[in-house]
C-alpha cells in the first residue's frame, strides 16, 4: 500500500492523464481505500472543471482571428525586412580589421597584454620592497620616525662608549692618559653639539641628561687641559665619582641597547 | 473517479493539423524559405501560427499582445532559418521563442496592467461572460479564475496554460521549458493546488 505523501503529487497527472499505466493502477487502489486523498482529488477535481471556464474565452478568441490575414502580414513583414536589412546598429567608422579565424587570437593576445599590466601594476605598486636603488623612495611616517630614533640611540651609545673611555682615563692612575682624554673630551664636546636636537627629538630625556653631564665634566677637564695637575685631577675624579657618572653611563648603555629599534 | 480527460482536448483539431506535415515537410519548406521562397514561409506560418497564437492569448489573455507576440515569433524565426537544426522538433523550437517572448510582454505589462485595472469596473477587465455562461450576480467564475492563474509563480502559469488550453503533454512541455518532464509533474501539481488554495475562499461564494 502505497503512502498518502507518495501519492498526492501524483494526483495532477492522475486527473490529467499523464500518469503511465502502473502507478494509474497504484493511485485508483489507494484512493478506493483512503478518504483524504480522495477529498484531496475531488479539490482538485474541481479546479480542474473551473479551468474549463477559460477554454470558452480562448475558443472564441481563436475562432475571432482571420488566420489566413495574419499570414499574410507576417509574411510581407518578414520580407519587406529581407529586401530593406536593418541598417548597423554599431558604431559608424569601428570595424575590428582581422580574418575571421584569427579573431579569437587577437583578442586573447590583448587580454593577456591588459591582465599582464594589471599584474605588473598591482606587484609593483605594493610598496618600495622591490624598487630598484635610486628610483623614488615612499616611506610612511611611522616608518621614518622609527629610523630617526635608530640613529639617534646609536649615536648615544656610541658617545657614551667613547665618553667612558675618557672618564676612565681621567678616573685613572696614569697622568699621561689623562692629558690625552682631555684631546678627545674636545672631539666629543663638538659631536655632542650635533647629537642634542636628536636626543630632544627622539624624546631621550635620560639620556639627555646624563650626556649633559658628562659635556659640562668635559669642558672643565678641556679648560684645565694645559696644566692638569694632580689635585685637579683628583677634584675631576670626585666629581664622576660624586655622581655615579660611570655607573650611569653603564646603565643607560645597557637600555639603550636593549631598546634596539 | 475518472479523471477529467476532456480538459485541453477542445484544440485537438487545432493539434491535428499542424501534424499533417511531416518532419520532412518542414525541413523542406525551411530549406525553400532560406532561398527565398516567400510562399514556403508562408506556408510555415499558415501552418504554426495558430499553435504559438494559442500559447500567446492563453498567457497574455490581449489580443493586441498575442499578435505581436505571433509576429514577432516568426520574425525572430525567419532571421534564424540557419540556425534550425534537421532533425530538432520544429514547433517546440518556434514555441519555445513564443514562450520566451511571452514572458517578456508578461513581465513588461503586468505589473502596468494591474495597476491601470484597479482603476476600472470589474466588467471593463474581462468582456461579459455568454449567455450560456453567466452565473448568478456576485460571483464570476471567469474573472475570478483568470485572476488567480495571474497570482502564479511563472512557470507554474506556463506549466498550467500549456496543459490545459493548449493541449501539450508534460513532454512536450518539458521540452519548450527545457526541463525535465518530473519537474513539469511538480509545477502542474504545485499550480493546482495553488489555484485551489487561491480560489476557495471564492469558491464559498459559488452557487
Amino acid at each position: 500500500m502505497i503512502k498518502c505523501r507518495s501519492v498526492r503529487p501524483e494526483l495532477a497527472a492522475f486527473l490529467s492523464g499523464e500518469l503511465e499505466e502502473g502507478a494509474k493502477r497504484k493511485t485508483r487502489e489507494h484512493l478506493e481505500s483512503c478518504p483524504a486523498c480522495n477529498r484531496e482529488m475531488s479539490g482538485l477535481r474541481e479546479v480542474l472543471g473551473d479551468a474549463r471556464t477559460l477554454e470558452t474565452d480562448i475558443e472564441r478568441e481563436m475562432a475571432s482571428v482571420d488566420w489566413d490575414a495574419q499570414a499574410e502580414r507576417i509574411a510581407s513583414a518578414a520580407w519587406e525586412k529581407r529586401t530593406r536589412p536593418e541598417l548597423r546598429t554599431g558604431r559608424p567608422g569601428f570595424r575590428f580589421f582581422a580574418p575571421a579565424g584569427l579573431r579569437p587570437v587577437i583578442v586573447g593576445a590583448v587580454m593577456g597584454a591588459v591582465l599582464g599590466a594589471l599584474a605588473v601594476f598591482l606587484i609593483l605598486g605594493r610598496g618600495p620592497a622591490d624598487r630598484p636603488a635610486g628610483d623614488r623612495y615612499f616611506a610612511s611616517a611611522g616608518f621614518l620616525e622609527r629610523v630617526d630614533l635608530e640613529i639617534a640611540r646609536r649615536e648615544t651609545l656610541e658617545y657614551l662608549e667613547k665618553s667612558q673611555y675618557v672618564l676612565l682615563d681621567i678616573v685613572g692612575p696614569d697622568a699621561g692618559a689623562s692629558r690625552a682624554a682631555a684631546a678627545r673630551a674636545r672631539e666629543l664636546l663638538a659631536k655632542k653639539k650635533f647629537l642634542n636636537p636628536e636626543l630632544d627629538k627622539a624624546r631621550m630625556a635620560k639620556a639627555r641628561e646624563i650626556c649633559d653631564q658628562i659635556e659640562l665634566l668635559f669642558y672643565q677637564l678641556v679648560d684645565l687641559n694645559s696644566s692638569l695637575s694632580d689635585a685637579q685631577r683628583a677634584e675631576l675624579r670626585s666629581l664622576v665619582e660624586g655622581k655615579d657618572l660611570l655607573l650611569k653611563i653603564r646603565l643607560l648603555k645597557k637600555e639603550l641597547q636593549e631598546s634596539e629599534v | 473517479m475518472n479523471p477529467v480527460a476532456g480538459v485541453g482536448a477542445t484544440y485537438s483539431a487545432v493539434m491535428e493539423r499542424a501534424q499533417v506535415f511531416q518532419r520532412e515537410d518542414i525541413s523542406r519548406l525551411l530549406e525553400k524559405a532560406r532561398t527565398g521562397d516567400r510562399q514556403a514561409f508562408r506556408t510555415l506560418v499558415v501552418m504554426h501560427q495558430q499553435r504559438v497564437y494559442l500559447l500567446a492569448y492563453s498567457l497574455l489573455r490581449n489580443r493586441e499582445d498575442a499578435t505581436d507576440v505571433v509576429q514577432e515569433t516568426f520574425m525572430r524565426l525567419f532571421q534564424k532559418l540557419d540556425a534550425y537544426e534537421p532533425g530538432k522538433n520544429f514547433q517546440g523550437w518556434l514555441l519555445q521563442i513564443a514562450k520566451n517572448l511571452c514572458i517578456d510582454y508578461y513581465r513588461k505589462n503586468y505589473g502596468r496592467r494591474r495597476e491601470h485595472q484597479s482603476d476600472m469596473s470589474l466588467q471593463d477587465i474581462d468582456p461579459p461572460a455568454p449567455p450560456g455562461d453567466s452565473s448568478p450576480a456576485g460571483f464570476d467564475l471567469r474573472q475570478a479564475f483568470s485572476r488567480a492563474l495571474a497570482r502564479l509563480g511563472e512557470r507554474q502559469r506556463l506549466v498550467f496554460v500549456m496543459k490545459h488550453y493548449n493541449g501539450l503533454d508534460y513532454r512536450e512541455i518539458a521540452e519548450v521549458l527545457d526541463i525535465s518532464t518530473g519537474t513539469v509533474k511538480s509545477l502542474h501539481f504545485k499550480a493546482v493546488r495553488n489555484l485551489r488554495a487561491l480560489l476557495s475562499p471564492q469558491l464559498g461564494m459559488k452557487p
